[in-house]
């Protein structure tokens, strides 16, 4: 599914990601963690080909693909899905329009009408947003987590071979982080073999959606694998302790 | 409420607004002087779109008049004049324009009386190399007391254009409250990046922002978006 091989990257001149390797297969849930600014974040923007971002060397193949050199919208229609950190608000275009011209980008034909209503009123409700969402701006007005349900939703309507969660957790309650991680086991439930990249700083969310590796990220690159106590470790030990195992 | 029309064949250059009134103005490659004067306590709508116009045209406002403009335009160089002449006359002043070759739109919003307002929203997308200008100002006199005045100006830039935007806040009263804005650019990286992940290509994404830039403020019903829409898509570059 996606593999990333010796990746460096750097950004306004400083180095965020020095020999950065992953192997995700199909099907599989990857964690990773580590501390502030050791480049987590940068791992999912540049997966989706942020512009911001300078590689330097290296590589990303998705289903044996280098997609390297591919741009931001090809490697979504390809399958990839980056939830965002901080979901951002644009006034004027209405979440309807956005998700009707998303899902015909990637389509031959263009969605019924009828049938884009009847999507988005399923998952509306399973996730508990409020009616008027479709036809109010993207997040305009929106609090933090109703900013992370819109991420998911657009996820469960655009259907995603493989999905990037950047701090998803961040900004939800408790109830919200139920809601939006049943709803992210259910879209893997149906879709077998999706594959998630979960990035966070607390394995809170990971007693929710299970990983099937954990990954400690720091200095750029991976330090450490393990199964989900390893995210258990670094909560009671914090990270220092564990690098220093 | 009644409804009114206005178009290329009308030689109004007078019109009083003695009952609330909803004014449909279609204008096309002309160059009028029109006065509309909206007398006390009364409502105007204006539906205003254009092409080619360089207009000059004066709203006066009597006591507790109101005045809401939703305005979509191509090349257009027109000169408006705002006279909030009665206390709690108002003004909501949306202009969206779509601009193609040398044009200067020129705004003049004078306060002549106090607990007066005026929100005005000029919208531009400047699609070539060509000049463009918002001469703005808001002018709010001493004895004023008590208006509110606000202004944003936005000029949206495809290409290179030459854009300026001009806006002045002449305020000669301690007893009010102001604010304007201020943008010349392109639309945001971190906007394009955040529309391009979800597959949207780059064309589309703009025409996705061009569309809500435009109509970000316009407050229509079905019928009359679908007509703006319809304007905007047929100019399109």
């Amino acid at each position: 599914m996606l593999k990333i091989d010796n990746l460096c990257v750097k950004v306004d001149d400083r180095d965020i990601l020095n020999n950065f390797n992953i192997l995700i297969n199909d099907g599989e849930v990857h964690a990773i963690m580590g501390p502030n600014g050791t480049g987590k974040s940068t791992v999912s923007k540049v997966i989706m080909g942020s512009p911001d971002y300078d590689i330097l060397s290296g590589s990303i193949f998705f289903n044996s693909e280098d997609i390297t050199n591919l741009e931001v919208d090809e490697r979504s229609r390809r399958g990839i899905f980056l939830s965002m950190q901080n979901p951002i608000s644009i006034e004027g275009v209405s979440n309807s329009e956005f998700l009707r011209t998303a899902l015909n980008a990637r389509n031959d034909e263009a969605i019924r009408l009828f049938d884009f209503i009847k999507t988005i009123e399923s998952n509306i409700k399973d996730l508990d947003i409020k009616n008027d969402i479709i036809h109010k701006s993207i997040n305009d007005g929106s609090s933090g987590g109703e900013r992370k349900k819109n991420e998911v939703l657009q996820m469960k309507v655009l259907k995603p071979s493989f999905v990037i969660l950047d701090e998803v957790d961040s900004g939800l309650d408790v109830d919200s982080l139920r809601i939006v991680s049943e709803n992210i086991n259910k879209y893997k439930l149906e879709n077998p073999n999706t594959s998630i990249l979960i990035i966070t700083h607390y394995p809170r969310i990971l007693e929710y959606i299970e990983p099937d590796y954990v990954h400690m990220m720091v200095g750029g690159k991976i330090v450490k694998t393990g199964d989900k106590n390893l995210a258990f470790e670094i909560e009671k030990t914090g990270y220092n302790e564990v690098v220093s195992e | 409420m009644i409804r009114l029309s206005l178009n290329n064949n009308d030689f109004i250059d007078n019109l009083s607004i003695i009952e609330d009134t909803v004014l449909d103005v279609r204008l096309d490659n002309c160059s009028n002087d029109i006065c509309i004067n909206v007398m006390d306590n009364m409502c105007l709508e204006v539906f205003e779109i254009g092409n080619n116009t360089s207009n000059k045209v004066t709203y006066n406002l009597g006591s507790n008049a109101q005045v809401i403009v939703y305005k979509i335009s191509r090349n257009n160089s027109d000169i408006i004049r705002v006279n909030l002449n009665g206390e709690k006359s108002s003004i909501k002043f949306y202009s969206s324009l779509m601009n193609y070759s040398n044009n200067t739109y020129d705004f003049k919003v004078r306060h002549n009386a106090s607990y007066s307002e005026s929100d005005i929203v000029n919208h531009c997308v400047n699609f070539t190399e060509s000049e463009f200008r918002f001469l703005v100002d808001s002018d709010i006199k001493k004895e004023s007391l008590e208006c509110i005045c606000n202004q944003d100006n936005k000029i949206i830039d495809m290409i290179g254009g030459k854009n300026y935007i001009s806006p002045n806040l002449l305020v000669d009263n301690d007893l009010i409250t102001a604010n304007h804005s201020a943008y010349i650019g392109k639309f945001k990286k971190d906007i394009m990046f955040y529309l391009k992940s979800r597959g949207i290509r780059e064309r589309e994404c703009n025409l996705l922002l061009i569309r809500g830039f435009l109509l970000e403020k316009m407050n229509l019903d079905e019928l009359m978006m679908e007509e703006y829409v319809s304007f905007i898509n047929s100019n399109l570059g």
